[in-house]
């Protein structure tokens, strides 16, 4: 039987160890990971960052059997000859395949110090423990990617008074959003207390303090450096595999040797999406998603909301929605996310699906048509017949009718309109 | 016993007033005279570009004479000044009339900006028909010529011009065209229509001077920033300035931006004095457009024969054309200054329509729309001005 | 028409599990006329039902409610095609020639294909002595494994998850008056607003959170309505319990001290945070929190699950995870808070804790538990040894006809309309050698059958009903049947004589069927032995477990679980996949489920005028507008519904408010409007219940192909 050896039991080697053993016919699998404790989703590290996720509820799932698992010891070479992965403490797992599933590590830049020695207050976040290791007090977000901007919304969530972003580009998640879409969010940043500079360079960090190429100097006791992420690949490069930054792989994971995948975001991107993949980003009540490319679009839709910073645009293609950039409308996120994934035509009214508010329910021509009470299919008409037959109170009218009986709650409208009808005929 | 109705001015708002209170003063109650400064009967302004195309103007143009029938119309009469204490105007030619109602319709005057070269010869206006007249002498096809202003009117004078056969370019201070009726969406989908008729679009661009050629007339309009455009012909059709220097004269109050101040009712600081059209400043506002001016208009005649407290209801700024082939429309709060307002697009970009409603902060009460390219929506959606969206947005502004 | 009895008969509404009280009158032709005059639409008198019907005013669960269908319920004692003699392959027979016919083909078919190629198919519609004695018929003399019923087909997910969670299941463990004073009452999958109007008058104070993918009655009256993609419920529950978990709105103190299993369900719900529950429910991340936080708020909060939630190849699951989300906020077990079922069936309850359920003894025991087998074999004075095994599952059961289950005895069901992929379920029918069905109404079932026998209605029969808060009440007779109509009992008494067994030992009569069923469950975990006829004359509220000289149990758990050690258990489920995904050939999801004027499979409200007004003649499928112009077709359009298993014709009726991907169907009517031709029979693993709640379909113009 193969015996399998993945290395790397985050998010991605956890869900390939799963398929494989429900599959059910693999030999043994060996889930390798470094850190020793559970495994922090790359997800969920906001939701730690913000206090919303207390680190001592971060379990890992078990995986069934024919996995074991071996976290705590990192890996330090692939001997592919001999077939065996060798860890730091000299133990040895031969494979028949082996899996490389290393994920992707923090790209820091030159401020933050170099790795081994980096300077104090910088706290580069992988892990809970990361998260329990920021210093206290004023902190500054290095960064206007997705990470950067849910960690500082998670920050201030998590009670920090003083917290600042500070990022190179003209808008916030410029390489995803347009620029009102941009502009919008950093407008529900500062409404969120996190205090945003633009188009600014760090220039250097000392002593807890953040200084800006234009001669800024920010209190800056935490620094957290977002500023994108780079392929763990050491090991397949050491091990004499074909890397760029990342992995080099076919679209099927395999490398250049047959008995090695490679997966996950250790794998170098095969071809760049047009305006990026799927973006959601975590953070409660904000409502933020990008996806594909607002231009080249058949019908563009926008809604703006420039007073409470929310900004919605979708571009239309094939009558499908094939670009999105929505900030600040959470239903709208959700919604257009499943058209996203599931490919279906966009609907008609996509004002009340952005607004999130229901669809606009057409009004009945006669009132009296409308029915009443639905519990024993009484329409206004009906009472209104009763009434002329000599029901002239509410219990006889109740009587005639049924209505109210079943669930009681045309109690209301029915009262209304027996009201209409006796001011009716104190009129005659 | 008849009153005297005095009325200055004989343009669209100053013949619709004759005609309201004619139609409404069944009695006879009131004796009008009418005093138009130009020779001509009052005729549409706003149609004028017809008659750049060749039309014959007294046919097409002039406004119905017979609802004027019982009130004497005096052409080519000026108005030189009004005595309030009187109660009395005098003509140039020293007549004097007196009045128990005064009501100024003096209009407006093109605006030209105080640019160097702004009277050389070449240079035009774009307002009378005598202006449509010399434009018309003017033109040379294949020439080029500019129209300074991207407002309503400047893409009138454009359409005329373009139509005379001449290479126009349009020059607008704004960052789009007709920036006071649509927002940028609308007028960026003006732009591309009208320069794919040939038409150059310059927006955000104000004019440096205008210069002559060797020969003296006008070769060129600089602006500021990109090179100058060859121009044999110039119009000027940057906008208007209410003509406010007889009420002026006569000590009766101003706005602060000019035009003659007055009430809801169109009253003056002058007992029995009103002002409607260009030149009025209701409530300090000016509005410029035929609409409004006429609204004002059936205001005081309502004033004038049995309803006292009737006002101008004010304007939304409701206007729905086509210019250059180009279907416009708008009205209300266009460009979404509202507090709280919100925006909502649908850009075909397939047929280059555009389409915006700006809706209150409650998301659903529709405070103003810009239509651009395609305004079969306007009826609906005008109707709902003020009022909560009761039927799907998305399908009143997608195509029919 | 039959003689009435005089005065006020108090009785129950023959409908849903909310058993609404109810007074019957006798109306003689004088009596017809007053009764007429109040009565709406013009009924001549001479068609006049013998009674008439209104609400009691003094019973607690429906506070002198009545929705249309109890309101009209007399209208089918007298409807014009009421089955009053028995039909032997169609044409009218003697009740002895029927019977004969009956029990020489069983004995036929036992001869050559052996006992358990008979089989009986029972009701959740059936009074407790009639289920008690069905089960007790099948497996005695019969001697048959092969008995269920289409109770499998109402709570038996959410049985099974009670049963794995607190070691019993009762529906609802406490009183319906108890919801009344909640905060906040969160319904997953259910509509009581349509499906138990009166009800609705229990939950005005509370705020309701109501997850269903249609905004329903129910959903529209709620503070908040999450309406996620048909198939989802399991994904939504973990949602929630991973922001109540993580947001620390756990009762800490009742999960450590009346729990266990707490940190495996937890481990998998730490992989569904808000956004990842809303990508693939379709509900909001900002409404997940909002509903999790408000149900966390509430003082006095219930969880309560309907079809909606139970009706899927993982309805087990899914209610487990909602009854872990109910055992996280430390709901179960105390009084004004709690976790329960919405029965549907009128006795779906009792129905399967007497013994009509495969693996069921009286008792709610297990027929594998030897010493449940020695107790009921005692009580019948049979070998525990002769008691046959567990039988197959329903949709197993129907499956298995004409190929190793020849004869099948149908009581009180009309399967094939209200079975999953009802095209299968036709064939299989008419491939037995003998069908014989007890009903009061030709349903397309009796259709097919060799032997169809007429049987008494509600009004004409004593009987105990168990409710949806496990309260047995009594069915009072008010009228005695038509002449030629037995009493189901009467029948089975009969058949069990033919088949050599003493009919004593099947008694016809009610209260002499109810002492041995006292006997029978008499230290099971569903205790009848306390209740007893007399007590219930006096008005006593009486819940089981009610062992002799108890008072009953109104609230279960307030001290301990059912499980030995008395504590809860949290399940360790995941969401999974529906059995069958959208495709390019299906490419929307149907969902099927009830409308208030009709009732299960229509055999009865489909012969009720005013219901039919009501909720129309025919099959309607409600589809979302830009669905349906995508599709060609307009409101009001007849369409085809199209699923790999078959095809229902329906007329459109646009629903601005349904989802674009999700298309209703109500599953009332028949023939070509059956909507579970559509459905399918993919069954939960432990509970057997079929998915009714999500298949793929596509819409078509009629007159296409």
């Amino acid at each position: 039987m193969t015996r399998t050896v993945i290395v790397g039991n985050g998010r991605s080697g956890r869900a390939y160890a799963a398929r494989l053993a429900e599959r059910g016919d693999s030999g043994p699998l060996d889930l390798l990971g470094a850190e020793p404790g559970p495994v922090l989703p790359r997800a969920l590290l906001s939701s730690v960052l913000s206090g919303e996720l207390p680190p001592h509820l971060l379990r890992s799932p078990p995986l069934p059997p024919p996995v074991t698992e071996y976290a705590g010891v990192p890996v330090t070479s692939v001997d592919r000859r001999r077939r065996v992965v060798v860890r730091a403490d000299g133990r040895e797992f031969p494979y028949d395949r082996l899996v490389l599933a290393t994920g992707s590590v923090p790209s820091l830049p030159s401020i933050a110090g170099p790795a081994g020695a980096r300077s104090e207050g910088v706290a580069v976040l992988r892990s809970a423990a990361d998260v329990a290791r920021i210093p206290p007090g004023t902190a500054v977000v290095l960064g206007g990617g997705p990470l950067a901007v849910e960690a500082a919304f998670a920050l201030r969530r998590a009670g920090r008074t003083e917290v600042a972003l500070v990022h190179r580009g003209p808008w916030l998640l410029d390489r995803h959003l347009p620029e009102r879409a941009g502009r919008a969010l950093a407008g529900r940043l500062s409404a969120a207390g996190v205090e945003v500079h633009l188009e600014q360079r760090a220039e250097s960090y000392h002593r807890a303090k953040l200084a800006l190429a234009d001669g800024r100097v920010l209190s800056a006791d935490a620094l957290l450096p977002c500023t994108g992420t780079l392929p763990e690949s050491r090991l397949a490069r050491e091990a004499g595999l074909p890397v760029r930054t990342g992995v080099l792989t076919d679209p099927a994971g395999r490398t250049t040797d047959s008995a090695i995948h490679a997966i996950g975001s250790c794998v170098e991107p095969l071809r760049p999406r047009p305006g990026g993949s799927l973006l959601r980003l975590r953070a409660d009540g904000e409502g933020l998603l990008s996806f594909g490319s607002l231009a080249d679009a058949e019908e563009s839709v926008v809604l703006t909301d420039p007073a409470r910073h929310r900004y919605a645009a979708l571009a239309l293609r094939a009558g499908r929605v094939a670009g999105a950039a929505i900030i600040g409308f959470p239903h709208a996120v959700a919604a257009v996310t499943g058209l996203h994934d599931s490919g279906a035509p966009a609907p008609r009214d996509l004002l009340p699906l952005l607004l999130g508010s229901p669809a606009v329910l057409p009004t009945v021509a006669d009132p009296l048509d409308a029915v009443l009470c639905h519990c024993n299919n009484v329409t206004g008409h009906r009472v209104a017949a009763a009434w002329r037959q000599g029901a002239q109170d509410l219990p006889a009218l109740v009587r005639a009718t049924r209505a109210t009986t079943g669930c009681g709650g045309c109690a209301d409208e029915v009262r209304a309109l027996y009201a209409v009808l006796k001011a009716e005929r104190s009129d005659t | 016993m008849t009153r005297n109705l005095v009325v200055v001015g004989h343009g669209m708002v100053g013949h619709h007033l004759v005609a309201e209170v004619r139609a409404r003063d069944k009695d006879g109650a009131w004796r009008i005279t009418a005093h138009g400064e130009e020779g001509r009967p009052a005729y549409d302004r706003v149609a004028l570009s017809s008659y750049a195309h060749g039309c014959d103007p007294a046919a097409t143009l002039t406004l119905p004479r017979e609802a004027l029938a019982g009130a004497d119309i005096h052409l080519g009469a000026t108005v030189t000044a009004v005595d309030c204490a009187r109660r009395t105007v005098r003509c140039a030619d020293g007549r004097e009339f007196p009045y128990d109602a005064l009501v100024l319709a003096t209009g407006s005057r093109p605006f030209i900006p105080p640019v160097p070269g702004h009277d050389l010869p070449g240079c035009h206006v774009y307002r009378t028909i005598e202006d449509v007249d010399a434009i018309r002498a003017a033109a040379r096809p294949g020439r080029p010529a500019v129209v300074i202003g991207g407002g309503l009117l400047g893409l009138e004078a454009a359409s005329a011009l373009h139509a005379l056969g001449m290479r126009t370019e349009v020059v607008e201070r704004s960052p789009w065209l007709m920036a006071l009726h649509v927002d940028a969406g609308g007028g960026a989908v003006l732009s591309r229509r009208i320069a794919a008729l040939g038409i150059g679009v310059h927006c955000d661009a104000a004019v440096e001077s205008v210069d002559a050629g060797a020969d003296g007339a006008v070769s060129a309009v600089t602006l500021t920033g990109p090179g100058p455009l060859p121009a044999d012909l110039v119009v000027f059709a940057a906008g208007v300035r209410p003509r406010d220097e007889l009420a002026s004269a006569a000590g009766l109050a101003l706005a602060e931006g000019g035009g003659i101040l007055t009430d809801r009712q169109c009253r003056t600081s002058a007992p029995a004095v009103w002002a409607v059209g260009d030149c009025a400043a209701v409530e300090g506002r000016c509005h410029g457009m035929v609409a409004p001016g006429r609204r004002m208009a059936d205001a005081v005649a309502a004033q004038l024969t049995g309803d006292p407290a009737a006002a101008f209801p004010g304007a939304d700024g409701a206007a729905r054309l086509k210019l250059l082939g180009v279907e416009v429309a708008g009205f209300g709060d266009v460009h979404g200054r509202t507090p709280g307002a919100l925006e909502f697009v649908r850009h075909d970009h397939r047929t280059d329509a555009y389409a915006k409603l700006t809706l209150a902060a409650d998301a659903r009460t529709v405070l103003g729309a810009v239509l651009s390219g395609d305004t079969h929506a306007y009826p609906a959606l005008h109707a709902l001005h003020g009022r909560p969206l009761t039927a799907s947005a998305d399908r009143l502004l997608h195509a029919p | 028409m039959s003689e009435a009895a005089l005065g006020d008969t108090a009785t129950h509404c023959p409908y849903c599990a909310l058993q609404c009280g109810t007074l019957l009158t006798a109306t003689g032709p004088e009596a017809a006329d007053v009764a007429a005059a109040s009565v709406p639409a013009a009924v001549p008198a001479a068609d006049f039902p013998a009674v008439a019907v209104r609400p009691d005013p003094d019973f607690p669960v429906n506070l002198g409610g009545l929705c249309q269908k109890g309101w009209t319920a007399p209208e089918l004692l007298g409807v014009a095609d009421r089955l009053r003699v028995p039909l032997v392959h169609g044409r009218p027979a003697s009740w002895d020639e029927a019977l004969d016919v009956v029990a020489a083909g069983l004995r036929r078919v036992q001869e050559r294909h052996g006992k358990d190629a008979t089989a009986v198919f029972g009701s959740g519609s059936l009074t407790n002595e009639k289920a008690y004695l069905l089960g007790k018929f099948a497996r005695v003399a019969l001697g048959t494994s092969q008995i269920d019923y289409n109770g499998r087909f109402c709570m038996s997910s959410a049985a099974a998850a009670s049963n794995a969670a607190f070691g019993i299941d009762r529906g609802l463990p406490f009183p319906v008056t108890d919801l009344g004073s909640a905060d906040v009452v969160l319904i997953a999958g259910g509509n009581p607003a349509e499906t138990m109007p009166p009800l609705m008058r229990h939950l005005e104070h509370p705020r309701l959170i109501v997850i269903d993918p249609r905004r329903t009655r129910t959903a529209a009256q709620a503070a908040l309505h999450l309406q996620p993609a048909p198939g989802t419920d399991l994904a939504l529950a973990l949602g929630l319990l991973h922001v109540v978990v993580a947001e620390g709105l756990t009762d800490a103190a009742y999960i450590g001290q009346r729990t266990h299993g707490f940190e495996a369900a937890w481990s998998r719900a730490l992989s569904w945070w808000p956004e990842h529950t809303e990508r693939v429910t379709g509900v909001p991340a900002v409404l997940l929190r909002e509903a999790a936080r408000m149900l966390a708020g509430a003082d006095r909060a219930y969880i309560l699950t309907g079809r909606g939630a139970e009706q899927h190849s993982k309805g087990t699951d899914t209610v487990a995870a909602f009854v872990n989300l109910a055992l996280a906020l430390g709901l179960p077990g105390r009084v004004g808070s709690g976790f329960g079922c919405l029965t549907g069936q009128g006795n779906g309850q009792g129905g399967r804790e007497l013994g009509q359920k495969a693996d069921q003894l009286p008792g709610y025991r297990s027929i594998a538990d030897p010493a449940a087998r020695a107790h009921v074999a005692a009580v019948w004075g049979v070998d525990p040894a002769s008691l046959p095994g567990p039988g197959r599952s329903a949709v197993e059961l129907l499956g298995a006809l004409g190929r190793d289950v020849h004869a099948l005895l149908v009581f009180g069901s009309n399967p094939v309309v209200s079975a999953p992929d009802a095209g299968r379920v036709r064939e299989r029918l008419s491939a037995l050698e003998l069908l014989v069905v007890s009903d009061f109404v030709p349903s397309e079932t009796a259709a097919l059958a060799d032997v169809v026998l007429p049987v008494a209605q509600w009004a004409e029969e004593e009987g105990t009903m168990t409710s949806l808060e496990g309260r047995v009440l009594r069915r009072r007779r008010a009228l005695t049947p038509p002449p030629g109509v037995r009493t189901d009992l009467e029948v089975l008494s009969a058949l069990a004589g033919r088949l050599g067994f003493d009919e004593a030992a099947f008694p016809a009569s009610p209260p002499a069927v109810f002492e041995e069923l006292r006997a029978a469950t008499r230290g099971g975990r569903a205790d009848y032995s306390g209740i007893s006829y007399a007590r219930l004359e006096t008005g006593e509220a009486l819940y089981w477990p009610c062992p002799e000289g108890s008072p009953g149990t109104p609230r279960l758990f307030l001290d301990r679980f059912a499980h030995p050690d008395g504590r809860a258990v949290f399940a360790p489920v995941d969401h999974r996949d529906a059995a069958e995904l959208p495709s390019d050939l299906y490419p929307l999801l149907a969902t099927t489920g009830r409308v208030l004027a009709q009732y299960q499979s229509g055999a009865q409200t489909r012969r009720i005028p005013a219901l039919v007004k009501a909720s129309g003649a025919e099959c309607f499928v409600e589809v979302h507008p830009d669905t349906a112009e995508r599709a060609g077709l307009a409101d009001g359009d007849r369409a085809w519904v199209r699923s790999v298993r078959g095809n229902t014709q329906a007329v459109v009726r646009y629903e601005g408010s349904l989802r674009p991907d999700t298309v209703f169907l109500p599953f009332h009517f028949a023939a070509e409007g059956s909507a579970n031709l559509l459905t399918n029979p993919a069954l939960d693993p432990v509970s057997r219940m079929p998915e009714f709640k999500v298949c793929a379909v596509r819409l078509e113009a009629v007159g296409t192909r």
